[in-house]
């Protein structure tokens, strides 16, 4: 029988919440929060143990947006499932997209072209800036501050637009392919990216930050607020923003680097105080530094095919070549039909990127077939709601909404 | 290219016998018997000779029912995804369960990020952490009692749980 470490505390490790009255502390009090609550973005219960307004225990009920993905996923082709990734983390669909291609790529050994990279590299970027600013207006908009977030939310519309010209959807972009992405930059996208970045982005950020940053209600209601030590925040899993804003110097895209990071030159931002305004500080100077990013991708494009060549039997050739010659029609089959060309190795992998909320990786069995084995998303939402108790212990009501809104939990990503 | 560098420190501590290694372009996963796999997570987690592998990215059930080769091997694994974010180096620890024993024991103990992992891992397959303090369902109601959705012989278009969703007609609302 183990013994527990020492500074490990039974009461961290989730006990069920009851709905007897404590005989110890007759003053406590069980409240729903949730699942129906406009503050708790989407369904997540909450089961919380109150004594007068300070939080004893807070207990997540999960699962009401349980849809079996990854029971699905074995039931899907690589490139089927990709369409499934959108819904996981809808604030920044097209960065799922990339992250299960990533780990499909991986598991395959597949080296992208130059061109691919950089495109997905943009996209990722542009899905972090998205991401980002929806949830760094949130925690304005749980504290009240509803002008910060439209500012902030406003600027999405931009990007919706330019992931509509590149796939056609605004939202479910499914874009990326297995060995490459489903279409190439239209004529002028590069323009009008450059456009955003550098006249619309940068000024409603700025009149963004100035509402909050200086803030005084903001700072009171959110220094100090959920603070997560460095140790703790790596025992508990946490990985991207959140892990930063505690000191955890781990970055994905430095630190494995894949697509083009490892060509362009940027910053990862570390707070070191674990609390609520810790994060929102990383969020905000990842945005700018994803706008280096993207500046320096557009620079650098280069040319040549975005899918990699038809030998490797991966990627579909383009629907011209497919009805106009006979090889184009040999090379469709082959990599649409389940037992031809398509091959998977007989091997497991885990492959991850750096998602605007943090490590987001697929563990993907291959059996040899087109249609994965078995998929395990590992989600960074997931792993964040579960130290939940941790964070707003001792804290009043209204803290538990700014705490939760500073881990970005979605609720399609937490139930998958 | 350089080996891993803990793959020679688990050889040498638990015996190479015990540590099946299998390579897939870089990623080392390490299949151990069940019995050890808390002495090896905590040799990993803390012993000051090996690279602490501090942080649990991801714990991962997998059913083999009608996998190549399931014949030879138990019938379902446990993966463990670790990290180690001093090193920045990776390494999977797999253990292998057979149907009729399903209990492995938890790893809430080193890392409590394996609380919810192994919840999910529970009530999708069945497993039986041993020593974890909470082991009711996570994302699944009680429609799915004794059931496990993400083995292999449980459908995906489900075995009639909403079918128990009685249609509120005009009449009876």
């Amino acid at each position: 029988m183990t013994q527990l470490k020492p500074e490990l505390n039974i009461e961290d490790i989730a006990k069920p919440a009851s709905l007897r009255q404590d005989e110890v502390h007759p003053d406590h009090w069980t409240l729903n929060f949730g699942p129906q609550h406009p503050a708790t973005h989407t369904t997540i219960h909450l089961v919380l143990t109150l004594d007068g307004e300070r939080v004893v225990h807070c207990d997540p009920n999960i699962g009401y947006l349980h849809s079996g993905f990854e029971k699905l996923a074995e039931h899907h082709t690589y490139d089927q499932y990709v369409t499934v990734t959108d819904r996981m983390n809808y604030l920044s669909p097209i960065a799922n997209n990339v992250a299960w291609h990533h780990a499909v790529e991986k598991l395959l050994n597949i080296e992208l072209t130059p061109r691919c990279k950089y495109m997905r590299t943009i996209v990722c970027e542009l899905a972090r800036i998205q991401d980002h600013l929806l949830c760094a207006g949130e925690l304005g908009l749980e504290t009240g501050a509803f002008t910060a977030f439209l500012y902030a939310f406003n600027q999405r519309e931009t990007i919706y637009d330019l992931l509509e010209a590149l796939c056609g959807a605004r939202f479910t972009t499914s874009w990326t392919r297995t060995g490459g992405a489903m279409s190439d930059a239209p004529d002028g996208w590069f323009d009008y990216l450059n456009r955003f970045l550098d006249e619309e982005l940068p000024v409603a950020c700025d009149e963004f930050n100035r509402l909050l940053i200086r803030n005084r209600i903001f700072l009171e209601r959110s220094v100090g607020i959920g603070v997560i030590t460095k140790e703790e925040a790596i025992n508990w899993g946490w990985s991207g923003p959140a892990a930063r804003g505690s000191g955890v110097r781990r970055d994905i895209r430095k630190d494995e680097p894949y697509l083009a990071y490892d060509e362009v030159d940027f910053k990862v931002p570390i707070a070191t105080a674990g609390d609520v305004f810790s994060r929102f500080q990383v969020r905000v100077a990842e945005l700018q530094e994803s706008i280096k990013i993207i500046k320096q991708c557009i620079k650098q494009m280069p040319g040549g095919p975005i899918d990699v060549a038809p030998d490797e039997r991966v990627a579909q050739i383009n629907k011209g070549e497919t009805y106009g010659s006979i090889e184009g029609l040999i090379h469709h089959f082959e990599t649409v039909m389940s037992n031809r060309g398509f091959v998977t190795p007989v091997a497991e992998s885990y492959g991850c990127i750096e998602a605007p909320n943090g490590e987001l990786g697929f563990l993907l069995v291959g059996d040899g077939t087109n249609v994965p084995w078995r998929c395990k998303t590992r989600g960074p939402s997931f792993i964040h709601l579960q130290s939940l108790n941790k964070l707003v212990c001792g804290h009043t009501l209204s803290e538990i909404v700014v705490s939760l809104a500073s881990l970005n939990v979605i609720a399609a990503e937490l139930d998958g | 290219m350089s080996d891993h560098p803990t793959v020679a420190l688990l050889n040498d501590k638990f015996g190479e016998q015990h540590c099946q290694r299998v390579d897939h372009h870089g990623q080392v996963t390490i299949t151990i018997p069940k019995s050890i796999l808390l002495e090896v997570l905590t040799f990993l987690y803390e012993d000051g000779k090996s690279k602490n592998y501090k942080q649990l990215s991801d714990l991962a059930g997998i059913d083999y029912k009608g996998y190549p080769g399931d014949k030879d091997r138990p019938r379902f694994a446990v993966r463990y995804q670790l990290l180690n974010i001093d090193e920045n180096i990776r390494i999977a620890i797999k253990v292998a369960c057979a149907k009729e024993d399903m209990t492995v024991a938890t790893a809430t103990t080193l890392y409590h990020g394996a609380g919810w992992m192994e919840r999910e891992a529970m009530e999708m397959f069945g497993f039986d952490f041993e020593g974890h303090q909470d082991k009711r369902k996570l994302l699944l109601n009680e429609l799915f009692d004794g059931k496990f959705p993400q083995r292999k012989t449980y459908p995906v278009t489900g075995e009639g749980e909403r079918d128990s969703f009685t249609p509120i007609t005009r009449e009876t609302s």
